[in-house]
């Protein structure tokens, strides 16, 4: 054996064959079964145009890499970082048509840097190696390397060429706490041959997917009508007419981007290609021009309907199937391309190896030629696979932005549906539970006892089949399951079955007999149901967050947990009635239905059930169609259906490349974006035109008293000058819409508020980092940041012009909060887009709100919050609260006063509603607040008035946060809100200075959520607001810096180093949480550390050395206070110094209030961390001192020109002291 | 004596039935080699739902079951509309001929 004294991390690789020019070709021919490239090991030789590919992959300038040595023998290279000689080798060979190169650093190094990591090569072992996965034989050199690199960081495994396994697939690990593994011979012939042992490297992100190019893509075109989309489409089509050479993926990309998803005709289409895509255009420009035709739905991509069914809440179900629904190779494509499927395959293995299954079930999907697919029926493989592979699926509809209104499971399946509800833990307890039920029914199968019964599906209805038993005498024969108009399952004795199949035949009825013979869903069962029944009293249930049908009961299911469960029982011995259950459905306003199984099934059922009704159903998988193309057409047919679809999903992991940055250009060659460009804006101009007369008529009708309406632009690259054009007060619905640029009546609104930290008061009383950062300048504070609750008002104003006029707000639901938004300097715009839902019978409004950076120039993105807001002609009558008793509950730490004072919270006196803080336990939480005045909110000459009272909503956030830090250990305290499923408001709101209860029940928490709902209650016991599926994240940091955050001149972050310095100094070393990296923590310890000078120096750096020259003064402060704070001298606020590098008296921090007070520093920085050393003697060299430690290097900020320098300088400092400190 | 349809004549009957029973909508013309499953993405209900149409559309009763029986023993479970349209012509033709 050759040990590795480190390990080795491959971050880059290039690849050319005589098939393939690049990695990515190279990669895509080994999934698609092309065989490798034959290349001996030690052929190295220099290859320019290897090396410099294969550091561009890495993310390495070829340019700076004048002194990487060119490709060098894998050995050599490996021994080579392992002896510290280097710290990034090229390792490789060329032999002319077919070249390999690699580039490796240690692993330590490549982690620190946060490289994107292929493969770890963790040693070198004999020929012979023991550990070899069965199905990852050994290959053999560098395309083997290469090969099985791309296999691990893809956990995908191609086809070996020369067997008979045809198909890529999945590489499922069933054991977490041992990672995949590869092996690979070097073949160094004369001398023995040996291997390298790869595993893949855990910690994964958001890499890019293995292939780029997809066999389909989802297209998605939105316009205000009918009309408008077909111009658009044409428009489009005479773009690609013209011909475009760039990548389909490309342009599918750009078309999504600049679709404007408020836009309500929507026009959903699939294809493979340019050409394809022009032969869908046609199609669905054809239909469009038919008056006759509604609806266009094709089967092969064209998805148009002129009444959208998902045009309100509550229309969307997810339907989960269970057992029956499995195939051999299910998802294996999509596994490809989503790593989450693949993380679910090896838990269904895990689960499997759990139960001692022989065969797992990855072995039973995607090797079936080796093993058959009989096992794929045995009960416990089938609950393991069923439920594990549609998790995967959910997981991705989630991820596409869909999330169900309404549930509901057919037979197993009803797991799932409790599950997605939130009746049943969706987390680690769910495999558990799948772990446990598999092994109930394997039990079951072993010892028999599972009662037995012949299943045949007959494609006929209920009435006529049972006419059919009558008919031939077999009152034996029962409906196990009556799934649609054409489809029945009945259950009975072989020999019944097999009279009523010979009956079928002579009648041509199409009949199945199922491959599985178990009694579900019969009176029989109930023979074995003790198991079952003591399993489901296991589990934790709760109140369902939405509805959730049953097929037993062929209704809605009881809210109520214990009720629920026995329901949930019953449904294994009733018969699945599933057709009279979608009809139910269908009464209870559900229109649209997803099936998220694998087969598709129950998509049909209900499509056979509602046929002539408003509906639609699709299958999020099919076995005869490729599981990408048919997401696509979930993707296109749900959008076109008005659905909130994130199609930016199905790109993220694909490295779209844009050319065009215009939003709504056609995305074609560069003459195409002008002239489609061009017609754009004209168009707009037109439409504009249009929308401002729309507007001066309606505002002038509602004698709004506007009186700049002829200075009224939609020019939207304008400065918005002040909110000064915001609606008069009699329309006004509050101080924070902004500027109105364009408003059709009752439909859409685009308006924008200016985030003015000087002029918003709500910026100087929600500072993210604490209140007061100074000793020296009292107006500063931490970092000013939009308030949710403040958003959650933009939206409900934005939503209040499009309502009828004196509606009142009822509601916020699906309210998303995606970012921290800061009051910057330079002014940023909030872009507030709202659309009326539906018709004017209902008064929902969709509000997104985007970022659009200084003076609104940013592109739109993703928006930053999204919220459903509903009016309606009166406030709701309040109801009674709740009954309210918190359990082992105990008073809490915090009081009103401390919980502000002390800076556990960062809000200023117009936000600090909590007059008492009540009781808390582990469930829960209450305290008393406050209803406040609006006014010292907003600007002057606003109207003080809300949709909503946001102090209220804001306050409950801090009680929730003191249950946090009451509750949490150290870490895991500090909290973001994320989501709100609902907020109601009932009644009026109370007089200013009532006091109201606010009740908080935490429904679940883990190390990153929490979720919670409230109850804000009137002195009278009546519910004013309520609060439901709240979620924050968590932040897990050591609590120094949360304490930081609060009382800056008393906390430190950076931590003493002990080891051997002279007297009057100190050595620290600071290495903060990956969150002080990113937005928005490194802004929040910037503005709590930083003076006002050193933020202005710091606006001028790029993002690397900003975080580097941060974490620089941070700690070369912090190691000049515990210098004084050892002295006696008193703390001081990190604020009032400065660290100044490259002055001429020497790098050093000063004291802003004693200017004669300077201490000299060194300070060494890596990425993610820095060390310093300062020194009260003003003869000290603290850089030479460093140096010593060091063993000759100088690792002064200011001197130090070289990155790789001053990391490798950093770490070696932090190996060495971390030892001492240690020892 | 009953005239059995002709190919085309199968072809435009099956893309009217599969519009107006199975809600396929703008399809156009129905090319042979479009594949029920695969290509229109449909279920295998669909297929039952077809065959009744099918059967009612003609007024008689059409072995679907013999078809479907072969389709379910391929290895790829699908099926032509081309070979349907020359299943439903040669089951018409003996039809016709009784």
């Amino acid at each position: 054996m050759i040990p590795i004294a480190r390990p080795v991390a491959i971050v880059g690789m290039s690849a050319r064959s005589p098939t393939a020019d690049d990695l990515t070709a190279y990669w895509e021919g080994l999934v698609a079964g092309a065989p490798d490239a034959s290349l001996r090991l030690d052929a190295a030789e220099p290859n320019p145009s290897a090396c410099e590919n294969a550091l561009v992959d890495a993310g390495i300038d070829p340019q700076r890499g004048a002194g990487v040595p060119c490709l060098a023998p894998i050995t050599d290279a490996i021994q080579n970082l392992a002896l510290l000689q280097r710290d990034i080798v090229l390792a490789g060979a060329d032999d002319g048509s077919t070249a390999f190169a690699l580039v490796l650093k240690r692993l330590e190094d490549a982690r620190r840097s946060g490289d994107r990591i292929y493969a770890v090569i963790h040693r070198m072992e004999d020929s012979n190696p023991r550990l070899v996965p069965a199905h990852t034989r050994p290959a053999a050199g560098y395309p083997g390397l290469v090969r099985q690199s791309l296999a691990l960081f893809h956990r995908v495994i191609p086809p070996a060429h020369e067997s008979d396994q045809k198909r890529y697939r999945p590489w499922v690990q069933n054991d977490p706490d041992s990672p995949r593994t590869a092996i690979v011979l070097l073949d160094r012939a004369p001398a023995p041959p040996v291997c390298l042992v790869l595993q893949e490297f855990p910690e994964r992100g958001l890499e890019p997917g293995p292939l780029r190019t997809w066999e389909t893509e989802s297209i998605l075109l939105a316009a205000s009508d009918r009309g408008e989309l077909i111009s658009h489409a044409q428009t489009i089509l005479s773009q690609l007419e013209r011909s475009s050479s760039r990548p389909f993926v490309d342009l599918a990309f750009e078309m999504n981007q600049a679709m404007d998803p408020f836009k309500p005709a929507r026009l959903g289409l699939v294809a493979s290609s340019c050409a394809d895509l022009k032969d869908r255009l046609q199609a669905a420009i054809r239909g469009l021009l038919d008056p006759r035709k509604p609806n266009l739905r094709d089967g092969r991509g064209v998805y148009y309907f002129d009444q959208p069914l998902i045009d309100r809440p509550g229309r969307l179900a997810f339907l989960f199937p269970g057992e029956g629904s499995q195939y051999p190779g299910m998802m294996a494509d999509l596994a490809l391309h989503f790593p989450e499927v693949v993380d679910r395959l090896d838990i269904a293995d895990r689960i499997a190896c759990e139960l001692g299954e022989a065969i797992l079930p990855s072995d039973q999907l995607f090797a079936s030629d080796r093993h058959g697919t009989d096992g794929l029926w045995d009960a416990a493989t089938a609950v393991n696979v069923v439920l594990s592979v549609q998790w995967a699926m959910y997981q991705l509809l989630r991820k596409l932005g869909l999330s169900p209104d309404v549930v509901a499971g057919h037979s197993s399946g009803e797991l799932l549906a409790l599950a997605a509800a939130g009746a049943l833990a969706a987390d680690r307890r769910l495999e558990n539970a799948l772990a446990r039920l598999g092994a109930i029914f394997r039990d079951f199968e072993r010892s028999g006892e599972i009662p037995a019964a012949r299943l045949v599906a007959i494609a006929a209805g209920r009435d006529q089949v049972e006419a059919l038993c009558h008919e031939i005498g077999r009152s034996d024969l029962r409906v196990a399951m009556d799934n649609c108009p054409h489809q029945v399952v009945l259950a009975g004795s072989p020999e019944a079955v097999e009279c009523m199949v010979s009956r079928l035949a002579r009648l041509f009825i199409p009949c199945e007999v199922l491959p599985f013979e178990r009694a579900y869903h019969t009176p029989d069962f109930e023979a074995v149901m003790e198991p079952v029944a003591k399993f489901l009293n296991t589990l934790e249930w709760r109140a369902p967050a939405i509805p959730i049908f049953s097929c037993a009961i062929k209704g809605r299911m009881s809210n109520e947990p214990r009720v629920l469960r026995a329901q949930a029982e019953a449904q294994w011995t009733r018969s699945v009635d599933f057709r009279e259950t979608v009809l139910a459905m269908h009464d209870a306003g559900v229109r649209v239905f997803v099936d998220v199984g694998a087969r598709g099934n129950l998509a049909g059922f209900v499509d056979d059930t509602l046929r002539g009704k408003p509906s639609f159903a699709i299958a999020a998988n099919l076995p005869r169609r490729s599981g990408i193309t048919q997401l696509n057409h979930l993707t296109a047919a749900l959008f076109a259906h008005g659905a909130r679809v994130d199609w930016s999903f199905l790109h993220a992991r694909r490295r779209p490349r844009q050319v065009s940055s215009a939003p709504t250009s056609c995305p074609l060659d560069d003459a195409g974006v002008t002239t489609a460009l061009i017609d754009y804006q004209q168009t707009m101009r037109r439409f504009l035109a249009i929308q401002r007369e729309v507007v001066c008529a309606h505002l002038a009708s509602a004698s709004s008293g506007v009186e700049d309406l002829e200075d009224f632009t939609f020019d939207w690259a304008d400065e918005p000058d002040s909110e000064a054009l915001a609606p008069a007060a009699e329309r006004s619905p509050g101080p924070w819409l902004g500027r109105i640029l364009e408003h059709i009546p009752a439909r859409e609104l685009i308006s924008r508020y200016t985030l003015d930290p000087v002029h918003d008061p709500i910026a100087r009383h929600h500072t993210l980092g604490g209140r007061r950062t100074s000793a020296l300048d009292s107006n500063l504070k931490g970092l000013p940041v939009v308030p949710f609750a403040m958003m959650a008002e933009m939206a409900a104003e934005a939503g209040a012009i499009l309502a009828s006029p004196d509606f009142v707000l009822t509601s916020l639901a699906d309210v998303i909060a995606r970012k921290w938004v800061i009051y910057e300097r330079d002014l940023p715009v909030l872009e507030i887009r709202a659309q009326r839902l539906t018709s004017t019978r209902d008064e929902r409004v969709a509000v997104r709100i985007h970022n659009r950076g200084s003076a609104g120039r940013d592109e739109l993105a993703q928006p930053i919050f999204e919220a459903v807001a509903t009016f309606e002609a009166r406030a709701r009558e309040p109801q009674s609260a709740r009954p309210w008793r918190l359990a082992n509950a105990r008073p809490g730490r915090f009081t009103a006063h401390t919980m502000y004072d002390e800076g556990w919270l960062f809000h200023g006196p117009p936000l600090q509603a909590t007059s008492r803080m009540g009781m808390i336990g582990p469930q829960g939480i209450d305290a008393d607040l406050r209803v406040l005045p609006f006014a010292p909110l907003v600007r002057s000459g606003q109207p003080a008035t809300f949709q909503h009272d946001v102090i209220i909503l804001d306050t409950f956030t801090h009680i929730l946060g003191a249950w946090g830090l009451d509750w949490s250990a150290d870490e895991g305290d500090v909290m973001f809100p994320l989501s709100m499923a609902l907020l109601e408001l009932e009644g009026a709101r109370p007089a200013e200075g009532t006091n109201v209860s606010c009740r908080i029940a935490i429904e679940h928490a883990d190390h990153h959520r929490i979720r919670a709902r409230a109850e804000i209650v009137r002195p009278d016991g009546t519910v004013w607001m309520r609060i439901q599926g709240w979620e924050d994240w968590r932040f897990h940091w050591p609590g120094r810096y949360r304490d930081a955050f609060r009382q800056a001149n008393h906390y430190l972050v950076a931590e003493p180093l002990a080891t051997a310095i002279p007297a009057g100094s100190s050595v620290v070393w600071l290495e903060p949480p990956l969150d002080m990296t990113r937005p928005v923590w490194r802004d929040v310890l910037e503005q709590t550390q930083l003076c006002p000078g050193e933020l202005e120096r710091q606006r001028a750096l790029g993002d690397r050395d900003r975080t580097r020259r941060l974490f620089a003064a941070v700690a070369a402060k912090d190691a000049m206070r515990r210098v004084l704070l050892a002295r006696g001298l008193g703390e001081r606020f990190p604020v009032d110094l400065e660290f100044v590098a490259e002055s001429p008296t020497g790098t050093h921090v000063r004291d802003l209030g004693h200017a004669d007070l300077r201490i000299a520093v060194a300070v060494a920085t890596a990425p993610e961390a820095a060390i310093a050393i300062a020194s009260l003697d003003p003869d000290a060299k603290p850089a030479a001192f460093l140096s010593r430690i060091d063993g000759g290097e100088t690792f002064n900020l200011s001197k130090d020109q070289s990155f790789e320098t001053g990391q490798r300088g950093a770490y070696r400092y932090a190996w060495s002291l971390g030892r001492s400190m240690q020892q | 004596m009953n005239t059995a349809p002709d190919r085309d004549e199968i072809q435009r009957d099956l893309a009217a039935i599969l519009e107006a029973r199975l809600g396929l909508a703008g399809l156009g013309s129905l090319e042979h080699e479009t594949r029920f499953f695969a290509d229109l993405g449909l279920a295998s209900i669909d297929a039952v739902v077809l065959g009744e149409a099918i059967q009612e559309h003609y007024d008689r009763a059409i072995p679907f079951n013999l078809m479907m029986a072969d389709i379910g023993s391929r290895s790829e479970r699908d099926f032509a509309i081309g070979e349907l349209v020359d299943f439903l012509h040669i089951q018409l033709a003996k039809s016709g001929e009784r």
